[in-house]
Parts: C-alpha cells; structure tokens; sequence
C-alpha cells in the first residue's frame, strides 16, 4: 500500500494520480490479497457520522404498489458533503450554464481523504485497501467535478468574467483560469490574424446593431431532464399552459430556463 | 479539453456505474472485521453472519475476495422481475417503478456476485425484457414531445442517459420551429419579414440537419 503524498498541495497534483476514467475503479477492486480481520478499536474522528445511502435510496425499492405515496418526507436537508457533491457533479454535467461552486463541501472532503490517507499507512493492508478505495472514489468525484467546470469556462469564458453573476460562481482560481484563457486567445487572435484587419474589425466582443453577439453565451433554452426533489406542487411550466404538478420523484424533460431557479433552489436536480 | 467530448453529451457508461456504486445493499460477511470509518460515514461492525448495509463498491470489493455474500435486493427477484415485465407490457401502463440504477446495479451484481441470485440466467433474461419494452415506450414517448414539457416518470439513469441525445435534439428542434412559428405568424403582414424569417428557417433546418 503506498502512502500518498499530502494533500495539501493544492488538489491538482494529487488528483493527477487519478484517471478521468472510472473505470480505473473496476481495476481497483482488484483481488489483491487481503489479510482479514483487526483494524483496531475506535478511532478518533473528525466527522459526521452520516449513515450513507439514507438520502434517495428510499425511492429505491420498488414495492408492490405503484403509488407514489406522497413520500415527501427526508427532505434532503440532511445531506453529507459527499451527496452534495455528486449531485452538484451531475447537475454540472447537465446544465447549460455554470452553476455555483460547491468549495465548502469540496474542501471538507479533502481534508477528510487527507484524514484518510495518514490514516491508512497504519492499517492493515486489507482496512488500507477499502480506505484509500474509498478515499480514491472521492479524488475521482473532485477531480471530474472541477474537469467538468473548467471546460464549461472554457466554453463561455469572456462571457463569464465579464457577467457579475457568473463571475460571483466561479472559485478563486476558476477566475484567474477564465481570464487567463481569455487573454491568451485574444493574443494568438491578434498575432495570427486580427492585427491584420482594419482597425473597426478587429473588436472580439461587438455588437452588431441587431443585436447579435460576438461573444457566446450559455444557450438557457437548452432541454434537460431532471427529477424532483421535495415536491413543488402545481407549477406552471408555461405562461399559456395549465399548470403541472411536480411531486417528488416526478421526471421531466424541459427547458433549462424554466426549472433554473428550482434547480437554485435544490428542488429539482439535473439527471 | 477538460473532458471529452462524449462527456458533454451525458454519462459514460463507467461514470454512471461509479454512481451506481454509491448507493447502498446489503451484505453477510463471511469475516469478522471492525466497524470502518468511509468518507461518508461508519460501515460494520462486520460480525457474521449478521447483515449489514455497505455501498455497493465495498460489497463487490469484499465479495471478489469472498468475505462477503450479497444480499440480492428485492427488486432483482426472478419473481418480482416478472411481474414487473408483465404490467410494463399492458397497453397505456406507465413506467414500472424501478431504482434509478437498476441496469448498473443488475448489471454489477450479476457480472461480480452471480452465485448470490436466484436463477441468473433467467433474471438476466427478464432484465433484457424489461429493457426492450421500455424502451419501445420511450420511442412512443417522442411522439408525445413538444417544446414545453414532457413528464416521464420512473426512467432509470442509464435509460435517460440513453435517449438524451435524441430528445435533446429533438427538443431543441421543436423548440426552433415555435420560435419560427410564431415569427412568421406575426409577419403575415409584414411580407418583408416573412422572407427573412424563411430563410431563418432554411438556416434552423441547416443546422440542425448537421448533427
């Protein structure tokens, strides 16, 4: 079992041991021998115990009845960083646009894996090996969350340092990133061609009298699916329509712009 | 690139399974071992035979190095599959209610934990079933598309993963037409908009056509 450098120094260096492949996991669940039994009594920790798996699963086993059974009841408010975490990774792949940061729950669970990882050099190999597999799953999540962010900047990146609200979303370093690649883009623009115009078109962000933008924007209208968390009840999807109702589990495929601030909310997620 | 470009149109497969991983079944161990302090939070003690709840990874991780039997979770009962696969095969039945990743969670069981089930070879078969038919009523659900809304209730993860792209466009492309559509209503009086908005359209069809 290798111990693993600190985590402190920064998220990229030690993710960079991980795969963007999942799959990776498959070949870490590999039959390395493992020596049973003690791993010590108690241990000191530092964390919530959270009992996993209480938050959806209940939607999980599918009963004889068809009813959905106005379930409304864990209202989702108790989750542990992890949960937080994944959803916002799978509401990030989905939506059109950048959403928030989620940077408390990220660094909770890094000092946690950090935690972990001093913790597992002094276990036996086969309490190391579930450790740092649990520890790696979490690298994996972290590391293709913040992946995911960056090629949504790079997407967008002029419109998103240049609009307030998105700029307010996005972390410390995910700024310096988005104005970083801005300006080398419009530098390897002007070198390689724009210097070369007459001067009025040599602009990379007009504004042509109909309005028509240089600069790309997230297409809000996009179709997505998603599913509902707590139940909203009647909700009107569209100003001409009747309204719908959405309970609790209830899936959806619409337009990105009319669940947004549902989704803001955390009454519906992404799927 | 961040990430590929199949990643920015959904889910790898791989990635929906490390999902499928986190939720939780239940196990026998066939070992003493300690209770472990995860990431998320304590699993064990492991006391056999006494069943315990684990996320899944742990499970299939124990079970390859038989310290664990798994525990088949109800919904992945031959018997219960059939009755599943015979109300999604009555006419106008909605989606049958199923975990959000029960083809990756079908899927890991039966590839890591086969002696755990109960007639495999026929659960495999049902889930097969399953699948097919909910997925010719996924295609009969494209009909129903417009470019407001469109509820589909108890589709797994993997299912929606599959038709996204489809949907998605074609969404996409309905909702163009009614931009389309109510442009070129308003410019029935105004004939000199009407051409460009047809060649707007001309534009839209291009495009899309593309894809």
């Amino acid at each position: 079992m290798d111990t693993q450098d600190s985590l402190s120094g920064g998220l990229d260096s030690n993710l960079g041991l991980y795969d963007a492949d999942a799959s990776n996991f498959d070949a870490r669940l590999a039959s390395d021998s493992m020596d049973v039994e003690d791993g010590g009594g108690a241990r000191s920790s530092t964390r919530v115990d959270g009992n996993f798996g209480a938050d959806d699963s209940d939607q999980a086993l599918a009963t004889g009845d068809e009813d959905e059974g106005d379930d409304d009841d864990g209202d989702a408010a108790t989750d542990d960083d992890l949960s937080v975490l994944m959803r916002a990774w799978v509401n990030e792949r989905s939506s059109p646009e950048i959403l928030e940061y989620e940077g408390a729950a990220m660094e909770n669970l890094m000092e946690l894996v950090d935690f972990q990882t001093q913790k597992m050099a002094t276990q036996p190999s086969a309490l190391g090996n579930i450790l740092k597999m649990d520890a790696d799953r979490v690298k994996y999540l972290v590391r293709s969350y913040l992946r995911t962010r960056l090629s949504k900047i790079e997407e967008h990146a002029r419109h998103y340092i240049k609009d307030v609200q998105y700029r307010e979303r996005l972390s410390q370093n995910e700024l310096e990133y988005a104005k970083g690649y801005v300006e080398l883009e419009e530098r390897h623009a002007r070198r390689s061609f724009l210097d070369q115009l007459p001067p009025h078109l040599r602009g990379l962000d007009d504004v042509t009298a109909d309005g028509l933008e240089m600069v790309s924007k997230p297409d809000l209208e996009a179709a997505v699916f998603c599913r509902v968390r707590s139940t909203v009840g009647e909700f009107q999807f569209e100003a001409s329509e009747a309204p719908i109702v959405m309970k609790r589990n209830n899936i959806f495929i619409t337009r990105y712009s009319i669940i947004r601030n549902l989704l803001e909310d955390g009454k519906v997620e992404l799927i | 690139m961040a990430i590929s470009t199949r990643q920015t149109e959904g889910f790898t497969m791989p990635e929906l399974e490390y999902l499928a991983q986190s939720e939780s079944i239940t196990i026998v161990p066939l070992h003493r071992m300690d209770r472990v302090e995860l990431v998320r939070g304590v699993v064990g003690p492991f006391r056999p035979p006494q069943k315990t709840e684990v996320p899944l990874w742990l499970a299939v991780m124990l079970k390859r190095t038989n310290r664990c039997r798994i525990v088949a979770p109800k919904w992945l009962a031959f018997e219960h599959l059939r009755d599943l696969c015979r109300r999604e095969e009555q006419p106008d039945a909605m989606f049958t209610r199923l975990p959000v990743h029960y083809l990756e969670i079908a899927h890991m069981l039966l590839t890591h934990a086969e002696d755990d089930l109960v007639e495999p070879q026929g659960i495999r078969r049902l889930l097969q079933d399953l699948r097919e038919v909910r997925q010719s009523k996924t295609h009969e659900g494209l009909r129903m598309l417009n470019s407001q809304q469109l509820q589909m209730d108890n589709l797994s993860a993997a299912e929606i993963n599959e038709i996204r792209p489809l949907f998605r466009h074609s969404f996409d492309m309905l909702r163009q037409l009614d931009v389309l559509a109510s442009a070129t209503e308003e410019s029935q009086q105004q004939s000199q908009f009407a051409e460009n908005s047809y060649s707007q359209m001309d534009d839209a069809f291009g495009a899309d056509y593309t894809h």
